[in-house]
């Protein structure tokens, strides 16, 4: 379903992503895991078309941006950062646009709109205004947003964010189910996340992979038994080493 | 969709009033200069000349305050990236923003009807010179639109897309007092004055105040809207994919 290969990304002079390859398949449910600033949003507007590759290839249902890039977008949901959303519009309003967007016919787009507002436990807010949601409302909303055209790959950055302990279960008990039919790519930074929804991980650390593993496998890399370590040793070690080499190599 | 990309606009235009203060603001400015400036009961008037003629200048300062929101509030808002995920073309996106703020330049035309009617009804009014005008200032009010979707695309910070959209319109509407300006610097020392002519967007526009409706001018500001238009929609694309 993606297929990844030779990924570069540079803003300027910074390369943000080297040589990313990894790829996925429907029904898995992938966590991408990494300390601030190793490459995750990047690597994840490139997914989701917001960012063209500077080098490598990215094929997604077998196609590319390049080529057909509204075929590609009609099957993805995609949640940016910070879940931006338009304000002037009520939760309703606002899903209604959103499933126009993706051409669903009316009947179909008020079931879609009932479906995600009851998983997502988004009824009481329905006609509310998304300019007075709390936190916990407007992700979800925007996870609603992603999902009611029930697209084959959903991309969500950061989505339990600023989530209380209740909103993040709900949360994360529907990203499971949703999986089961599709591909589902989640950013965090947030070991928890990945623990709790049992998924593959790729850790990213300084724009490479440098981890394509699983919760139990992961473990296994951990001095004292918990994922923070294990964690701890692949990021910060891997980045501290590579400083006292650049510090040594510009000696 | 294109229909629900229109509304989603017309509503941003209304939701926190902004639509009408631009709406009040174009009303008192273009009464201000017509009373005040262009002397509207003083002189004869039946063809509303004393009111057409300062439009141009209304619209410079109007209309970049309508644009400036269409792509560099949303930029700013982050929903930029959020617009761009949904599979619509860019041609859609941005006929459709251009189309919602087509819509709230009518909108204010509309606000100048009643003087219109009053006008007609006291005096003997040039009525088909006044239709020439009303089309002048529709189309003069295409390009400047169409120039202010441009500079929205390319400055993500709405003040300053409103004040570079002010400046470039203001430059557009006074091209031969702006290109004497730079040949009197001696940045442009043989400027040819067919080139001056030829470019000139005051003197298309004065050719519909004189009642002349005609096809140069109209193809001078139907060309002028569509190439902006279509740069618009290379930029929406390029920016779309961030090469």
């Amino acid at each position: 379903m993606i297929k990844v290969q030779g990924l570069v990304k540079n803003y300027g002079q910074h390369k943000v992503l080297k040589n990313i390859t990894f790829d996925a398949q429907k029904g898995e449910l992938i966590t991408l895991l990494g300390p601030n600033g190793a490459g995750k949003t990047t690597l994840m507007r490139v997914l989701s078309g917001n960012l063209s590759p500077d080098a490598g290839n990215v094929e997604i249902f077998g196609k590319t941006y390049d080529k057909q890039r509204l075929d590609i977008l009609k099957h993805i949901g995609y949640m940016p950062e910070n879940t931006p959303l338009y304000k002037e519009f009520t939760v309703f309003e606002y899903l209604y646009f959103v499933g126009q967007m993706f051409y669903l016919k009316r009947k179909k787009l008020q079931r879609a709109i009932a479906q995600a507002a009851y998983d997502l436990k988004l009824i009481p807010v329905l006609k509310q205004k998304i300019s007075t949601l709390s936190k916990g409302y407007l992700q979800r909303t925007g996870i609603a947003a992603a999902v009611m055209h029930n697209p084959q790959l959903l991309i969500l950055d950061e989505p339990t964010e600023g989530l209380d302990p209740n909103q993040k279960t709900i949360l994360r008990r529907y990203l499971r189910k949703y999986a089961q039919n599709a591909l589902v790519l989640i950013s965090t930074h947030l070991l928890e996340e990945a623990e709790v929804l049992n998924s593959r991980m790729l850790i990213l650390v300084d724009g490479k992979i440098c981890q394509d593993t699983t919760v139990d496998q992961l473990r296994t890399l951990s001095r004292d038994g918990t994922l923070a370590d294990a964690f701890y040793r692949l990021t910060m070690e891997n980045i501290n080493q590579e400083a006292d080499n650049n510090v040594v190599s510009s000696l | 969709m294109w229909l629900a990309l229109y509304k989603k606009e017309l509503k941003g235009f209304f939701y926190g009033y902004s639509a009408y203060f631009i709406l009040a603001i174009y009303w008192a400015l273009s009464l201000l200069l017509a009373f005040f400036f262009g002397l509207y009961f003083v002189v004869d008037n039946p063809s509303m000349r004393s009111y057409f003629a300062f439009q141009p200048q209304v619209l410079v300062i109007v209309i970049p305050a309508i644009t400036m929101r269409l792509w560099a509030e949303e930029n700013k808002n982050s929903t930029l990236e959020l617009l761009f995920s949904f599979p619509v073309s860019s041609v859609s996106l941005v006929s459709a923003k251009f189309a919602a703020a087509m819509t709230i330049v009518l909108l204010m035309f509309l606000l100048a009807l009643p003087l219109t009617f009053s006008t007609i009804q006291i005096i003997e009014a040039d009525t088909l010179n006044i239709v020439s005008s009303y089309c002048g200032t529709f189309l003069a009010a295409l390009s400047l639109t169409a120039l202010g979707c441009v500079v929205s695309i390319i400055i993500p910070q709405p003040v300053s897309a409103y004040l570079l959209s002010l400046l470039l319109g203001w430059g557009l509407v006074n091209l031969n007092l702006s290109l004497k300006f730079l040949t009197w610097l001696e940045y442009i020392p043989n400027t040819p004055f067919y080139l001056v002519e030829a470019l000139s967007f005051s003197s298309r526009y004065q050719s519909f105040l004189n009642g002349q409706f005609t096809p140069d001018a109209v193809i001078y500001f139907i060309c002028l809207t569509v190439e902006l238009l279509f740069l618009n929609w290379i930029i929406v694309n390029f920016v779309r994919s961030r090469k």
